[in-house]
């Protein structure tokens, strides 16, 4: 290890550090200790009284169908979130790749959308599909096919899931495009002239050298789907119909703020501070290290 | 990332990887096709605020801008529903030079103890504030 200039005192990192240290204590340490206090008590929905019931919340919750039906959504909903958003994206990157004019114009489009802060996509996407006044509902309507996400499960998911993966596609977008502008020419010319066609060149040539970029999208966009959601489901189905979208994210304000059942809550949210810190683990172990191929 | 990292080539390789002629085009008509279904939704969004509300509410709602761009404009900017838009942008700019500068401040002053401090407990306490703070990248 190279030896690095350092400061002899301790005051001074110790006062660096304070700022970080003092808003990490308040905005993260304080509420995450309260909720694993709060998890432990049942309390009446007008705060007035708590009584202690151990893990008594947490039994309740891995009981409760509801509860792990939410797992379930939630499962389906990232994984779907995440392809819609990586597989469009990587295709409209390799297609501007081949593009030498004009791809700054398509690149400004498809960029546009992540621009869109996700509650504002969710109520564009329900004024696409608005069961009476929605443009694409009509036309479906016309088509002969009667969209209504407000009674059928299956489509109010499949609403969410485009609706949450539409901004991430930009997102997706840049990443494959710088990625591909860095794939060295000469390695793709060599393989072409030895008369490797396109789709040859791409499997066994670009999608390797991609996988690290891939890799990288992949968890970040599964931590997007789980955590910054909330806006999009709220603002379009509120976890219906029959809780066919409530992912745990959701889960906890409903369960929290709309049924004022504040111990489930905690509970939830404890339960989801370990898949956070499963999901910090598993991004720094691999992330971190790049995919080696 | 930077953006010169986005720019396209600006000299076109002359080599067999590229597609001249009919491929090209293709090539265009797919792009075109792609930026269009992702573009959709914005373009919808800009057709209703300069259409009217009857106009909006009346299933199919028109497809291209209509003629009431600069009354729904200035109706939005200047007096709003409950807030005139202008007030929010500026409030939104306050907050986000706010949010801006605090964020890289902190994050800079921990940075230095970070590489720069002998004592080796604080940098433990940064690389644990590391795991606690950033489960989410962005």
């Amino acid at each position: 290890m190279e030896k690095r200039v350092t400061f002899k005192g301790w005051l001074l990192p110790l006062l660096l550090i304070a700022p970080q240290v003092l808003v990490s204590a308040v905005f993260f340490f304080y509420p995450a200790g309260q909720a694993v206090w709060q998890s432990l008590f049942i309390q009446d929905p007008f705060g007035l009284s708590m009584q202690y019931v151990g893990l008594g919340n947490f039994e309740y919750l891995l009981s409760d169908p509801y509860y792990r039906a939410s797992f379930l959504t939630t499962g389906l909903f990232s994984i779907l979130v995440t392809l819609v958003s990586m597989i469009p994206a990587l295709f409209l990157a390799v297609v501007a790749d081949r593009l030498i004019k004009g791809a700054g114009a398509y690149r400004t489009m498809l960029i546009w959308p992540y621009a869109v802060a996700p509650a504002i996509a969710g109520v564009l996407w329900l004024f696409m599909f608005n069961t009476r006044v929605g443009v694409v509902s009509w036309y479906l309507g016309n088509l002969g096919y009667d969209w209504n996400h407000v009674l059928n499960g299956s489509e109010a998911m499949g609403l969410v899931v485009i609706s949450s993966a539409w901004g991430r596609i930009s997102y997706n977008f840049l990443f494959f495009f710088a990625a591909l502008q860095s794939v060295p020419k000469s390695i793709i010319e060599a393989a072409a002239i030895d008369g490797a066609r396109f789709w040859k060149r791409f499997w066994t040539i670009v999608l390797p050298l991609l996988s690290p970029t891939t890799f990288f999208l992949l968890v970040v966009n599964l931590v997007y789907a789980f955590f910054e959601t909330f806006g999009v489901i709220h603002t379009i189905t509120a976890g219906g119909p029959q809780q066919s979208t409530t992912i745990l994210v959701y889960k906890v304000f409903s369960d929290g703020f709309v049924g004022q059942d504040l111990g489930s809550s905690a509970a939830q949210s404890v339960i989801l501070l370990f898949v956070v810190g499963a999901l910090t683990v598993f991004q720094f172990k691999f992330v971190e290290r790049r995919v080696h191929y | 990332m930077t953006i010169s990292a986005l720019k396209p080539h600006k000299e076109p390789a002359p080599g067999m990887v590229e597609h001249r002629g009919l491929g090209l085009w293709f090539t265009h008509a797919i792009m075109i096709f792609g930026v269009l279904i992702v573009f959709f939704p914005i373009w919808l969004a800009f057709v209703a605020s300069t259409v009217t509300q009857p106009e909006i509410v009346s299933p199919p709602m028109p497809l291209w801008p209509g003629d009431h761009f600069i009354p729904n404009y200035k109706k939005a900017l200047f007096s709003g529903v409950n807030v005139p838009v202008a007030t929010m942008l500026v409030n939104s700019l306050i907050m986000a030079i706010g949010i801006a500068v605090g964020k890289i401040v902190i994050s800079l002053l921990s940075a230095f103890a970070h590489w720069d401090s002998g004592w080796q407990d604080c940098h433990f306490l940064v690389v644990g504030l590391r795991y606690c703070l950033l489960p989410v990248p962005r």
